[in-house]
């Protein structure tokens, strides 16, 4: 039974940290809604991301498999926690987005609406939608079928328009 | 429409101003090697003690390591050629199991999509995804898993060796997204069908009193709880109150008898529900008032219960302190009558994090998360006599979640990634036996 330990060149994480981080920390922004949890999450989910990198058959598989992490960090995460809990205001205070000054109470109204969604439909607005992911690979970060994640998000839609009133 | 301004939602919270720092990263890789043609690796669990930084638990490693002055993590050996996160852990028969998930390398081709790459499924009957464990003497053994469940959130209650329940994973036979619920025998596992026409439902804990009468719980997507029962034929459901709220979940059931049982859960207020044999009915929480001045909704939760020796129950939670920030909230149902108990100060950073309660049959209560000291994250274990709390921090593991006693012992699972939130170190999943033995 032979173990050991191996080590990532340390350039090498840095390179994979520098290029890949922003993203999964945006993608992190995304599913937590508040600056200081994404990048906790984003965080943990490169540190379990650039532990597998050796074992990638292929290398450029990484942000792919850095995406999926966060997801899947974000999930755990939210069991048994407030997901509902970020919403606009703190999202505002914290993340440092600026937004337009009209159209206050609807993007007030979608944000809210955005984190009250079930996590599952949030992150699959998120890879859908903000990473423009195609079904299939939503479907396989999500771990489930191209049916669901079409019923994920067509609730995540309608509970979007649910709130700002019905809109089209 | 509605699509378009989701997108720019999108964009514009992903757009604020981000900042990454990379200073001195070390990562530690788990070994691969070569059996059989396939490739495995050692999942090593490195719990760095006080002066044993550095060192590395591996799975041949037959002698507990001291992780804190009452604690240790057992040797584990768990082989697989993925990346392991526990979500539940069971104790029955004197045995400690757990359940967990690995997450499955893609493999991955690049091509020009606005992704930039394609990921590939392999085949139907490539590695489970699904890893059932139960704790033999100082190592795990891997009984068979659930075949169903591809990489999600999983929980279980293990009645028997022979009648384990697991739920978890989403199916979509219909239009719907609804739970995945698979029964072990002893021989095989087994699909069990779930009520249909609730929409979109999750369950999110299962607890059983004996072989045909097993409770589940979770919660709808449209935020209504949902209770269901298996007679030992089919599984069906339960008519339990959904509190009106703007977000109702149930998380955890506690199957204490037939005429017993406790599901707890959160909504804009704690929620504890009760099943006397007859039927469902929520039970007052006196915590809400205490929240006065925290903008509603979102105050108190309950997020884990456990049954004392003494027939009392406890129940921990988050409760809002702030805008921002939150603490651990105790409640003990004594005398038929639920009050908030004196929780530890589990200053956690402000954050909402994961928190699980257990009873050793000693009656001291213990309460698995994280604090935060100094800016330093630390696993923490609160243990309380009855009377005042003490506080076991376990060095360089970030975070227990999941907490479970065998008689006078606490089996703590979490996670540890070593370093600083700039210098991290691979993480593993962690186990931690603390206790008299």
């Amino acid at each position: 039974m032979e173990a050991a330990e191996g080590r990532v060149s340390a350039n090498r994480v840095a390179d994979l940290y520098a290029m890949h981080m922003p993203a999964a920390l945006r993608l992190a922004l995304i599913l937590t809604g508040s600056r200081e949890d994404a990048e906790d999450l984003a965080q943990e989910a490169f540190v379990r991301a650039a532990g597998r990198f050796m074992d990638l058959r292929t290398k450029e598989a990484f942000p792919a498999y850095l995406r999926r992490a966060v997801v899947n960090a974000s999930r755990m995460r939210d069991r048994r926690r407030r997901v509902a809990q970020r919403h606009a205001s703190a999202l505002r205070a914290e993340a440092g987005v600026s937004w337009p000054q009209t159209g206050i109470d609807e993007r007030d109204a979608l944000s809210r609406a955005l984190f009250t969604l079930p996590e599952r439909q949030r992150a699959a607005l998120a890879l859908r939608f903000y990473c423009d992911l195609s079904e299939a690979d939503t479907a396989e970060i999500l771990g489930c079928r191209r049916g669901t994640v079409k019923s994920l998000i067509s609730r995540g839609i309608a509970a979007m328009r649910t709130a700002l009133g019905g809109e089209p | 429409m509605i699509e378009a301004k989701i997108r720019d939602l999108l964009a514009e919270i992903a757009s604020a101003p981000i900042d990454v720092h990379f200073d001195d990263v070390r990562v530690r890789v788990r070994r691969r090697r070569i059996q059989n043609g396939t490739l495995s690796v050692l999942l090593s669990v490195s719990l760095i003690g006080a002066g044993v930084a550095g060192a590395s638990m591996l799975g041949h490693s037959r002698r507990a390591r001291p992780v804190s002055s009452g604690c240790d993590a057992p040797p584990t050996k768990i082989e697989t050629r993925d990346s392991l996160q526990i979500t539940d852990v069971d104790v029955a028969g004197g045995t400690v199991w757990a359940i967990g998930s690995m997450f499955k390398s893609p493999e991955v081709r690049p091509i020009s999509s606005p992704s930039g790459v394609e990921i590939r499924r392999g085949p139907e009957n490539e590695p489970k995804n699904i890893l059932l464990m139960r704790a033999d003497d100082g190592s795990w053994d891997q009984p068979p898993a659930p075949p169903q469940g591809n990489g999600t959130e999983l929980h279980f209650d293990v009645i028997a060796a022979n009648d384990i329940w697991v739920t978890g994973g989403t199916s979509n036979n219909s239009a719907n997204v609804e739970p995945l619920v698979q029964h072990w025998n002893g021989s095989t596992w087994t699909r069990v069908e779930v009520p249909h026409g609730l929409g979109s439902y999750e369950l999110r804990a299962v607890d059983g009193v004996e072989s045909n009468d097993v409770w589940f719980v979770g919660a709808t997507f449209d935020r209504r709880t949902v209770v269901m029962h298996w007679d030992g034929t089919a599984i069906r459901r339960a008519d339990a109150p959904s509190p009106d709220s703007s977000y109702v979940t149930l998380e955890r059931v506690l199957a204490i008898a037939r005429d017993d049982v406790w599901a707890v859960g959160w909504g804009d207020r704690p929620i504890a529900l009760h099943w006397d044999g007859g039927r469902w009915s929520e039970t007052k929480i006196p915590s809400a008032q205490t929240d006065a001045g925290i903008q509603a909704p979102w105050k108190t939760t309950l997020e884990g219960i456990a049954a004392a020796p003494n027939g009392d129950l406890v129940a921990v939670g988050h409760r809002q302190t702030g805008p921002r920030t939150s603490d651990v909230a105790v409640m003990r149902y004594h005398n038929e009558k639920w009050s908030q108990v004196d929780a530890p100060t589990m200053d956690n950073g402000g954050q909402a994090l994961l928190v699980d309660i257990a009873v050793t049959s000693d009656g001291t209560i213990w309460i698995a998360s994280r604090t935060t000291e100094n800016g330093i994250v630390a696993a923490t274990l609160a243990k309380s006599n009855g009377s005042t709390w003490s506080i076991e921090r376990i060095p360089s593991v970030q975070m227990l979640s999941l907490i479970a006693s065998q008689g006078n012992q606490v089996f703590a699972f979490g996670e540890a990634y070593h370093g600083s939130p700039h210098a991290p170190q691979i993480d593993t999943d962690v186990i931690v036996r603390c206790g008299a033995s």
